[in-house]
């Protein structure tokens, strides 16, 4: 029971922008999808719930395929981005009638829940979504995804524009959510150090494809920051893969990868801390910093 | 299914909104014009003004429902295939309401110009497929080409928005001159135009076919 890809390749002008991605959300958790901008996060997403075909590889839900199966779209819901410019054409249309559209194809759509977000946004839904500012927009795709109630919601960048205040109402309405109807939800996003705390399961996507996927806290525990004299953190971390590494004079500080058995030698004189998602992603996906020590 | 069938009856309606809109704006114009018609023949044109504005309206709504609403309801999770079959009963839908309107009021309407409207019948209903697959086939082509939405819809728009000035300055009379014109030349090319509509009707079916079932859904 879950929501699985395999083999996804997916191909623009000859470019892959996806090669051979296969991942598999279970229930009832909440995934963070992480990535560089065009590392293929939205294209992913898309063919997850049928919006974009894929060039090959397969996207099931439950064993059964997604694309074209009314069963298997009506327990997803992906709320993109809405774009809004005047080039889109549904910069022209109200935020009420979208809202409409959407309550008349999501099956168990919550209407006393979207007027309880747009209240709390203060959204003005007679507004058209061309009108709207970003923060605004992120907020209708937000309600979109929580009032689906769709069991595989997937959201791309949903606090994108949002300010500070509006971030943490949309993680605690999503948390509230969650512990109150278990829904598996997948978020990509870019604020990655504000979101960590709700990512029970991460998946980096780094270059179309998949560098992690697996349970955060496991994945943190995999890595580590180690700062010290420059000679001292070199032997301390002889052999194993540095992902990062910064220098200040003859000071230095390294994020390594501890494969299973391994560990920083810490009868050197260095300091080893764990690290932050966001730290773990940029020793990851950083320029040019990987080396075996 | 139902869903489906929901948002493209309620999808009808609001577009005839915009065609009753257009139909009254002719009228009132061919009302204002320098020849008053008899009331009696006014109402006998009424339906052709009805059809002028349903094939307008088809065509330039078929035309943004590729740019926008097919896009839309991809990205609700709608199957393409019942996006396919929505679209093609909101346009037969929109057709049939049309023209039963028409074959209504020349029913009531007693008169020549109502039995040669009922007699017509068929060769409009192959005016407004045709209206139907052009604005069709230039939204599925817009999809690929976004130059091809300011040419499939300026076109079109100046031809009707000029027709509308031309029968608005001289009311009735132009009118007449309008339909004599389009009487004859659809009276004149029935077989060709049977022909082309059912040869538009197979390149639109095959365009939607492969632009919606590859097509991203961004909005």
């Amino acid at each position: 029971m879950s929501l699985k890809c395999e083999h996804i390749v997916k191909t623009y002008g000859g470019k892959d922008v996806l090669q051979n991605v296969s991942v598999e959300f279970q229930p009832g958790k909440i995934y963070g999808l992480i990535g560089r901008n065009g590392a293929g996060k939205t294209t992913l997403l898309s063919i997850l719930t049928a919006q974009n075909p894929a060039t090959a590889g397969t996207v099931t839900l439950d064993g059964e395929k997604v694309w074209e199966n009314r069963r298997a779209l009506e327990k997803l819901c992906f709320s993109r981005e809405i774009s809004g410019s005047a080039e889109s054409g549904i910069s022209a249309m109200k935020v009420k009638e979208y809202l409409r559209i959407a309550a008349t194809y999501y099956e168990h759509w919550d209407k006393a829940l979207e007027k309880k977000l747009v209240d709390l946004f203060q959204l003005d839904v007679k507004k058209k979504i061309g009108k709207q500012s970003k923060g605004m927009l992120s907020m209708v795709t937000i309600i979109l995804a929580l009032c689906s109630k769709a069991p595989y919601t997937l959201l791309d960048e949903p606090v994108a524009g949002l300010d500070v205040v509006a971030r943490e109402q949309f993680y605690k309405l999503l948390l509230d959510e969650y512990t109150a109807t278990g829904r598996t939800f997948v978020i990509s996003t870019h604020i990655i150090e504000e979101a960590a705390p709700l990512l029970e399961e991460i998946v980096i996507l780094h270059e179309g494809r998949v560098l992690v996927e697996g349970n955060t806290q496991a994945f943190l525990e995999t890595m580590a920051y180690v700062s010290g004299k420059d000679t001292e953190v070199d032997a301390a971390t002889a052999g194993l893969e540095v992902h990062h590494a910064e220098t200040l004079g003859r000071s230095k500080g390294v994020t390594v990868f501890l494969r299973p058995g391994q560990r920083v030698d810490e009868s050197y004189d260095v300091t080893v801390q764990p690290v932050s998602l966001q730290q773990a992603f940029v020793a990851l996906c950083g320029e040019g910093e990987k080396h075996e020590a | 299914m139902r869903r489906n069938l929901k948002f493209w009856t309620r999808y009808t309606w609001e577009n005839a909104e915009i065609l009753l809109a257009v139909t009254a704006l002719l009228g009132v114009l061919m009302l204002l014009g320098r020849e008053r018609p008899a009331w009696d023949v006014f109402a006998a044109r009424v339906p052709y003004l009805l059809l002028m504005s349903g094939c307008f309206t088809l065509y330039i709504v078929n035309t943004s429902s590729h740019q926008l609403y097919i896009p839309l309801l991809i990205a609700m999770g709608e199957t393409r295939r019942n996006i396919l079959y929505g679209f093609l009963y909101y346009r037969l839908l929109a057709i049939a309401g049309t023209l039963a309107a028409c074959g209504l009021i020349w029913g009531l309407i007693p008169g020549e110009i109502s039995r040669e409207g009922l007699r017509h019948l068929p060769i409009l209903l192959v005016t407004m497929l045709l209206a139907s697959a052009l604005g069709s086939i230039a939204g599925t082509l817009t999809v690929r080409w976004k130059w091809v939405a300011l040419v499939a819809i300026m076109i079109p728009s100046g031809i009707f928005g000029g027709l509308i000035g031309y029968m608005g300055v001289g009311g009735g009379t132009r009118l007449e001159k309008v339909l004599q014109v389009a009487s004859r030349l659809l009276t004149g090319t029935v077989w060709p135009l049977v022909l082309a509509t059912a040869v538009l009707l197979a390149v639109d079916g095959l365009l939607q076919y492969r632009v919606v079932m590859t097509r991203e859904a961004k909005i």
